[in-house]
C-alpha cells in the first residue's frame, strides 16, 4: 500500500496506541542503558512511592492503578485528592501538565459526581477547583442539582473550594460537612444574585460557619448591603471575629458587574467591610485585592487603620475610581506602609498622576508590576503633567522586577479609551535597565524601539505585544476569502519571527492574542501556533491575577 | 590546623572522610553531629550508615560535594517545588541504572537529604510518564495479579478520569 495514501488514523492505518513500547525498552536493556530491573517498584518504602507519585499526572496514575492490587489499593483514591474542572483544558498541552485530576467534559463530570455519590468508601477530596464548567451542563436541571447537593454532603475532607464559574449556589455550602477544615473559599456568587439567596433572615446563611478560613474571595457582591451580609454571615458567622480576622491571609473582593458605573454610593463599600461589618484588624493579611470600588484619601485612611499593610506581599487594586476631596490620594496614604510588597497590580483610571507619584515614592523590592495607565486629559489641548516616558523612568528603579505588564491608554478626550500605539523610543528605553522574565507592553509603530528593548533582556521568556500596530499593516487580505482560525495566525507569524530573532531566550510570544511557541532545534528556529486553551496559562505568565 | 572531618562509614565498612559542611547536607548526619557535639566538632567524628553500601554512599557524597553551596528552597512551598523540573546536573548525575537510582533514593530517604530524594523521585516519575500498564510492568518488574474481570472493573470505575 502506498504509505502516502494512508493518513494516520485512517481505517487501514489505525493509530497504534503506546506504539513505541515494549521492544524499545528491551533494546535499552540490551544496550545497558537500564540494567534489567531486579528490584520491583512496589518494594520501595511506601513514603518513597508516595513521593514519586506526587509528580505523576492523572493519566499516568490511571495506568499505575492498573498495574496490580498493591497499587490499586494504595493509590486508587489519589485521583480524587485534587480535582480541577476546566472545560478549556487540553491534555495535549504539555505547558499545562498538572498533578491534579482534570475534568474537561460533561460526561466525565457527571460520571465523577456519580462515582463519589455511590461508592461505599467515600474518596478523600481535598481540593475542588471549578474554573469553567462544560457548556452542556444545565444547572437548572433538578436531577443535577440534587446530585450536586449529595456530592457536597460527601466532601468530608475538603480544605479548598474554588468556584470561578458563574453558577455556584450558596446552598451547596450549607450541605458541606466539616467546614472547620476549609481554609480556602473562593466563590463566584453571580448566580446567587439572581436566586436571591443571602436574603435577610435567610435560614441558609445562618448555617455557614467556616472558622479557619485563610483565603477568602467573593465576586460579584452587587451592593454594600449584600457585602455586609457576606462578611458577617459567611466569613465570620458565629465565630470569634478577632480570631477569624487574624487567620485571614488573603482577601479579594470584586464587583465587576458595576465596573462602568460611577457611583459615590460605592465608596461605602470599604466602609462596609472595614467599619460596619464585624471584621477586625487584619494583622496577618498578605494578599489584598480590591476591585471596582470608588476610593478616596479617606478610604485610604480607613484601610491603613484596618489592615497591617506592612505585611502585604501582593496588592491588586483594579478598576477603581478616585474621588478625593483633599490633596492626598488614596494611594499616597497607604504607600509608606507597603514596604514588603512583592507583587503589585494597579488600575485606577482617572488617577494616572497619583499612580505616577505613588510609584515614584514606593520603596519596595517588587518582583511583579502590572499597570494599566490612562493618560487622562480633560480637553485635547490640556498639557499632560506626566508623559508615558515618565512612567517607564520611574519603573526603572524597581531593579528586582521579573514580570512587567503595562497597558497604556489615551484618556477620555476620545469617546472611549484607546490603546496608545505610537509610543516613542523614549518610552521603551528606560526599561532596558531591567532584567525581565516576562514583558507585556503596548506595541508601537516605532517597532525598532520595541525590538531594541527585547534585545537587552537576556532572561526574557514570555513576551506579549498588543495594539493596532502590533501585527503590522492589515495586509495580504488573509482571512477575507476563506476566514478560518489559521488565517489569524498567518497574519501575525511574520511578526513573531521578526521579534524572536532579537532574543533567542524567548519561549512564548503573543501578538494581539495569538500565541506562539518558539523553539530552537540545532540552531534552526521554529514557531508553533498554540490554541486558546493556553490563554489562562499564558496570562498568568505575563500578568498578575488574584482570584 | 586542619578542621576535623566527618568520617562516614558504609555498610561494607568503607570509610569516607568529608568536610562537615558536605556531610551536613544530610539532615540525619547534621542532627547527629549537633546532638553529640553540642560545642562543635573538635576531632574527627565517625558516623556509621548501616543501610548504605560504599558505591551508593560515594555517589551520594558526590552529590553533596557538588551542592555544598547550593541553597535549596524551604519545604513550605510544596506546590511550587512540584512543578520545578530536575536541574540539568542532577539529571545527568542520576542517569544510572534503575537499581542504582533506587539505592540512591533509599539512601537519600534514610540520610534525610530532601533535594536529592526529590530529584530521584522525579526521575522515576519521568520513567513512568506516558507508559502503558504493560510497559510499566516490564520497566519496573511488577507482576500483574488481577484477573481479566478485575481489570475490566477497574477500567470502568475510573472511566471518569480518562481523557476523551
Amino acid at each position: 500500500m502506498n504509505p502516502l495514501n494512508s493518513p494516520i488514523g485512517y481505517s487501514k492505518s489505525p493509530i497504534q496506541y503506546y506504539s513505541n513500547d515494549i521492544n524499545t525498552s528491551d533494546k535499552l536493556n540490551s544496550q545497558g542503558v537500564f540494567s534489567p530491573p531486579t528490584k520491583s517498584l512496589d518494594s520501595l518504602p511506601i513514603e518513597v512511592i508516595d513521593r514519586i507519585f506526587q509528580n505523576t499526572s492523572q493519566l499516568d496514575l490511571l495506568n499505575i492503578i492498573k498495574l496490580n492490587k498493591f497499587f490499586y489499593i494504595n493509590y486508587r483514591f489519589k485521583l480524587f485528592t485534587n480535582v480541577i474542572i476546566d472545560s478549556n483544558y487540553n491534555f495535549f498541552n504539555s505547558e499545562q501538565e498538572s498533578t491534579s485530576t482534570i475534568i474537561n467534559n460533561a460526561y466525565n463530570f457527571e460520571k465523577f459526581i456519580h462515582v463519589v455519590n455511590n461508592v461505599t468508601e467515600v474518596p478523600k477530596i481535598e481540593s475542588l477547583t471549578c474554573i469553567s464548567l462544560p457548556d452542556s451542563l444545565n444547572f437548572f436541571d433538578h436531577e443535577l442539582n440534587h446530585q450536586l447537593i449529595e456530592f457536597f454532603k460527601r466532601l468530608h475532607t475538603l480544605n479548598s473550594l474554588i468556584w470561578l464559574n458563574d453558577n455556584f449556589k450558596l446552598e451547596f455550602l450549607h450541605y458541606l460537612p466539616n467546614k472547620h477544615l476549609v481554609k480556602t473559599l473562593v466563590l463566584n456568587i453571580k448566580f446567587n444574585n439572581y436566586l436571591n439567596e443571602l436574603n435577610e433572615d435567610d435560614e441558609l446563611t445562618s448555617s455557614f460557619n467556616f472558622p479557619n478560613l485563610e483565603i477568602f474571595s467573593i465576586k460579584p457582591f452587587t451592593n454594600s448591603a449584600k457585602l455586609f451580609k457576606i462578611i458577617n454571615n459567611l466569613l465570620i458567622s458565629d465565630n470569634n471575629a478577632e480570631v477569624v480576622s487574624n487567620n485571614l491571609k488573603s482577601l479579594s473582593l470584586s464587583n465587576p458587574a458595576h465596573s462602568n458605573e460611577f457611583s459615590l454610593q460605592q465608596g461605602n463599600i470599604i466602609l462596609t467591610v472595614f467599619k460596619a461589618s464585624k471584621l477586625k484588624y487584619l494583622n496577618n493579611l498578605q494578599i489584598l485585592s480590591l476591585n471596582d470600588f470608588v476610593v478616596s484619601s479617606e478610604i485610604g485612611r480607613i484601610l491603613k487603620k484596618s489592615v497591617n499593610l506592612s505585611n502585604l506581599t501582593s496588592l491588586q487594586i483594579r478598576g477603581l475610581f478616585e474621588w478625593s476631596e483633599d490633596h492626598d490620594s488614596f494611594l499616597s496614604i497607604i504607600r509608606d506602609d507597603l514596604r514588603n510588597l512583592k507583587h503589585l497590580s494597579l488600575d485606577i483610571s482617572p488617577a494616572y498622576d497619583a499612580t505616577y507619584e505613588f510609584l515614584y515614592d514606593l520603596k519596595a523590592n517588587l518582583l511583579t508590576l502590572d499597570l494599566v495607565i490612562t493618560m487622562e486629559r480633560s480637553t485635547p489641548q490640556f498639557e499632560l503633567v506626566y508623559k508615558p516616558d515618565d512612567f517607564t523612568w520611574v519603573i526603572k528603579k524597581f531593579k528586582s522586577l521579573e514580570k512587567l505588564s503595562i497597558e497604556l491608554y489615551n484618556g477620555v478626550d476620545v469617546p472611549k479609551q484607546q490603546l496608545v500605539d505610537n509610543a516613542p523610543s523614549s518610552f521603551y528605553k528606560p526599561l532596558k535597565a531591567l532584567n525581565l522574565k516576562s514583558l507585556r507592553i503596548n506595541s508601537s509603530s516605532n517597532y525598532q524601539a520595541v525590538s531594541s528593548l527585547i534585545e537587552t533582556q537576556p532572561h526574557l521568556e514570555f513576551l506579549d505585544l498588543f495594539g493596532n500596530n502590533a501585527s503590522g499593516a492589515p495586509n495580504l487580505g488573509l482571512g477575507m476569502i476563506h476566514p478560518n482560525v489559521l488565517d489569524e495566525w498567518y497574519k501575525v507569524q511574520h511578526v513573531i519571527i521578526y521579534y524572536s530573532q532579537f532574543n533567542k531566550n524567548i519561549k512564548y510570544l503573543r501578538i494581539n492574542g495569538y500565541l506562539f511557541e518558539v523553539n530552537y532545534l540545532n540552531g534552526n528556529e521554529s514557531i508553533n501556533p498554540k490554541d486558546d486553551s493556553l490563554k489562562r496559562w499564558f496570562n498568568d505568565k505575563v500578568m498578575m491575577r488574584i482570584e | 590546623m586542619m578542621s576535623p572531618k566527618v568520617i562516614i562509614v558504609s555498610s561494607d565498612s568503607e570509610k569516607f572522610p568529608v568536610e562537615q559542611k558536605i556531610a551536613e547536607k544530610s539532615i540525619l548526619i547534621k542532627n547527629m553531629i549537633n546532638d553529640l557535639n553540642p560545642d562543635g566538632l573538635t576531632e574527627d567524628f565517625e558516623i556509621p550508615t548501616p543501610n548504605v553500601r560504599a558505591n551508593v554512599l560515594s555517589k551520594v557524597l558526590e552529590w553533596c560535594e557538588h551542592h555544598k553551596n547550593t541553597v535549596f528552597q524551604d519545604d513550605e512551598d510544596e506546590d511550587a517545588k512540584k512543578s520545578v523540573p530536575v536541574e540539568e546536573w542532577d539529571r545527568n548525575f542520576l542517569k544510572v541504572d534503575q537499581e542504582m537510582l533506587y539505592e540512591i533514593i533509599l539512601a537519600a530517604n534514610y540520610l534525610n537529604i530532601k533535594p536529592l530524594l526529590d530529584s530521584g523521585c522525579k526521575m522515576v516519575a519521568e520513567m513512568i510518564k506516558s507508559k502503558s500498564p504493560e510497559e510499566l510492568r516490564k520497566t519496573f518488574n511488577i507482576v500483574n495479579d488481577f484477573s481479566p474481570e478485575e481489570e475490566a472493573a477497574i477500567r470502568k470505575e475510573n472511566e471518569w478520569a480518562e481523557d476523551r
